[in-house]
């Protein structure tokens, strides 16, 4: 492999290395080399490229469009109605049209081309595959493109999928994160005061492992309509026999609710682990203290345990906030955002945007929205960790 | 730990105990409803719940096992997750750790900048980089290959494995660094001699942290492979639950296969994702 030549190469240069300065960090470069080129090209300058793809257009050049140009461009020299089934020769100044739509495309028809029988339909035609040919030329990968400025963002304004999509985020933003930091918080506290707590964490944070493909089966299983086979139906059903059962992902103003059910079971284990270190971390002399002059477990935990750690609360509740802002998977296997669109997330949409419609330019548009959402708690990152940087040095 | 249990005692200890075992079988009955499930014919799937299958054990089958495996692509796709993680998962860890050595130990230009890339490029959701990605690939010849997926998920893992390594070796004494100097060791010696051995927690962390969250991706495979001959199984899985192409005799089963693998890992090696979790970060 690769790796092998270059540290080949480096041999003789760290022998060096007690010498210059220079040829010390040649080293640190060089063993950097491929993090640095694979960091740049798959997530530094994908993340500036994206921008841009948010601010262009897909430029398509219609037969219908072109048919209507060249209607108004031969009507305009004529001064009179053209149909398209005339003969595109018979009408007096047709290359002045013709040249113009070339000029406003640059591209170039030979007039031998635009034979003397033909229509004016016809020369559409025919300038539409030049235009489109040029403009495919011109452009790499993404097809032809045009600046529009914030037009894709002042679409999303406008598209009702877009909103339906932003409002659960947030549910999914309020509930999701609340009900993970405080179910995370209990079972972290109530485990650290059992014998068989280790286990019960283990139990709650195996979900973590299992990916939200997995995840989403369990829980289309667990939401089943019929009460004899759906587990969550059958369970209601048990306190009230005369209930029926309810299609929780085919209800529009549930499926997002039962959406985020699947998600807290899926991420509680995480809060938990952090809860609970942070927790063994509390001096055992500050209970004790506390115990003596007889606070009580509440007490305990909201005056003393809580404050001291608070830092890794903020911590967890960032986390989470970044994990729902990106949430997918579970909505992509379990609904795929339906019914019609009721439990669409910005991250699906994203997906489908570039993928069922081709649009990557709107979907970059969407995905900066979500990387700027996400910006405040990269500096909060940013900063606890350079912070920590500066202590350690 | 023994004074935390004195706290709860006597009635409040009995409460803690009820509360915490109604949400841990909360949290277990969804996983358990899927074991006991895949074992179950089809036909009593369909008509009555898991819970009644233990009224008749003789009804219980390995036959959706061994339907799973031979129909719809799902063996092939277990094989394809195989093959995306493996590679996914060892080359970030060389580079990674290869790129935490001077990081941690070398005053060079540029270091402040590029940890604060790090730092930052950990949190961008893979959905802003995921289509620019996507052209380089169709660029390079390599979407919808198996490279093309190695190479994006080690480009994203990279970011947090350095920072890890960085932050393990920079607190491995320096005096020992310096004494295999003044013996002579060069820096590759230092770092498969000294570094390698001395920081096998921080190498096992992020094997498994990045075994999992390769095994467990949908993102990048939708993306960057989108092909359906080399879907990983998270793919399959979704795509079986989505068009309603499978009956649950084959998604119970296979998603369970599917956990298999990556909850034995977890339940073996907690002690290093969790020290991985709180290492610091997650990412996007």
């Amino acid at each position: 492999m690769t790796r092998h030549k270059r540290t080949g190469d480096l041999k003789p240069m760290t022998r060096k290395r007690t010498g210059g300065l220079k040829s010390k960090h040649l080293y640190a470069y060089l063993w950097m080399a491929p993090a640095i080129i694979l960091i740049f090209f798959f997530l530094v300058l994908p993340t500036f490229q994206t921008v841009k793809l948010s601010l262009y257009e897909k430029i398509s050049f219609s037969e219908r469009e072109a048919r209507e140009l060249l209607q108004s461009e031969l009507q305009n020299i004529k001064g009179a109605e053209v149909s398209l089934s005339d003969r595109i020769h018979e009408i007096s100044g047709w290359e002045q049209a013709v040249a113009r739509i070339e000029d406003q495309y640059g591209v170039a028809v030979a007039y031998e081309d635009v034979g003397a029988n033909m229509t004016v339909k016809q020369t559409a035609e025919l300038l539409t595959l030049t235009v489109n040919q040029a403009l495919r030329q011109e452009s790499s990968g993404v097809g032809p493109q045009r600046f529009v400025g914030l037009k894709n963002y002042m679409r999303m304004v406008d598209d009702p999928e877009m909103k339906v999509a932003l409002r659960n985020n947030l549910y999914w933003l309020a509930l999701f994160t609340t009900l993970t930091i405080i179910a995370g918080m209990v079972i972290a506290v109530l485990s650290d005061k059992v014998r068989w707590g280790k286990l019960a964490k283990t139990i709650i944070f195996v979900p973590m492992a299992i990916s939200g493909a997995a995840g989403g089966v369990i829980w289309y299983f667990m939401y089943q309509k019929d009460v004899n086979t759906g587990t969550i139906n059958a369970i209601i059903h048990l306190f009230n026999p005369q209930f029926e059962g309810i299609a929780f992902l085919g209800e529009a103003n549930l499926v997002t609710f039962a959406l985020i059910a699947v998600g807290v079971w899926m991420q509680v284990g995480f809060c938990t682990v952090l809860f609970s270190a942070a927790l063994q971390s509390v001096p055992v002399e500050l209970i004790e203290m506390a115990c003596i002059e007889g606070a009580n477990s509440f007490q305990i935990f909201f005056r003393i345990e809580l404050p001291y750690i608070w830092s890794t609360v903020v911590l967890v509740i960032t986390q989470m906030i970044m994990w729902v802002l990106k949430v997918f998977d579970i909505v992509f296997t379990m609904t795929h955002g339906g019914p019609y669109g009721a439990s669409e997330v910005i991250a699906n949409r994203i997906y489908r945007t570039d993928f069922n419609l081709g649009d990557f330019n709107y979907g970059s548009a969407m995905a900066v929205v979500l990387f700027i959402a996400i910006i405040p708690v990269l500096i909060l990152n940013i900063r606890n960790l350079s912070r920590e940087e500066s202590i350690r040095e | 730990m023994n004074t935390r249990n004195k706290v709860a005692h006597g009635f409040g200890r009995l409460s803690v105990n009820v509360t915490l075992g109604i949400l841990v079988i909360m949290w277990l009955l969804p996983t358990f409803m899927l074991v006991v499930s895949s074992f179950r014919p089809v036909g009593d799937m369909m008509s009555s719940g898991w819970w009644s299958a233990f009224m008749h054990p003789e009804r219980f089958t390995l036959g959706n096992y061994q339907l799973v495996l031979t129909s719809k692509g799902i063996g092939t796709s277990f094989i394809n997750s195989l093959i995306i993680t493996i590679p996914s998962t060892i080359l970030p860890i060389l580079l990674g750790a290869l790129a935490a050595f001077p990081l941690a130990f070398s005053k060079f230009p540029g270091r402040k900048g590029f940890f604060i890339t790090l730092i930052a490029m950990q949190i961008v959701p893979l959905q802003v980089v995921l289509i620019p990605v996507l052209l380089l690939l169709m660029g390079l010849n390599l979407n919808g290959t198996f490279p093309g997926v190695w190479l994006t998920h080690t480009a994203f893992g990279l970011p947090l494995c350095i920072y890890i390594f960085r932050n393990f070796f920079a607190q491995m004494p320096y005096s020992l660094i310096e004494a295999a100097r003044i013996d002579g060791a060069n820096n590759l010696q230092i770092f498969f001699r000294l570094l390698v051995p001395m920081a096998k927690p921080a190498f096992a962390s992020m094997a498994i942290f990045q075994f999992l969250w390769v095994w467990n991706d949908m993102l990048v495979a939708l993306f960057v492979l989108n092909n359906s001959a080399l879907n990983p199984v998270t793919v399959k899985l979704s795509s079986l639950l989505g068009s309603l192409d499978a009956g649950w005799e084959i998604m119970t089963p296979a998603a369970l296969l599917s956990m298999l693998l990556p909850v034995t890992i977890f339940l073996l090696f907690q002690k290093y994702y969790v020290r991985g979790i709180l290492a610091g970060s997650v990412k996007g």
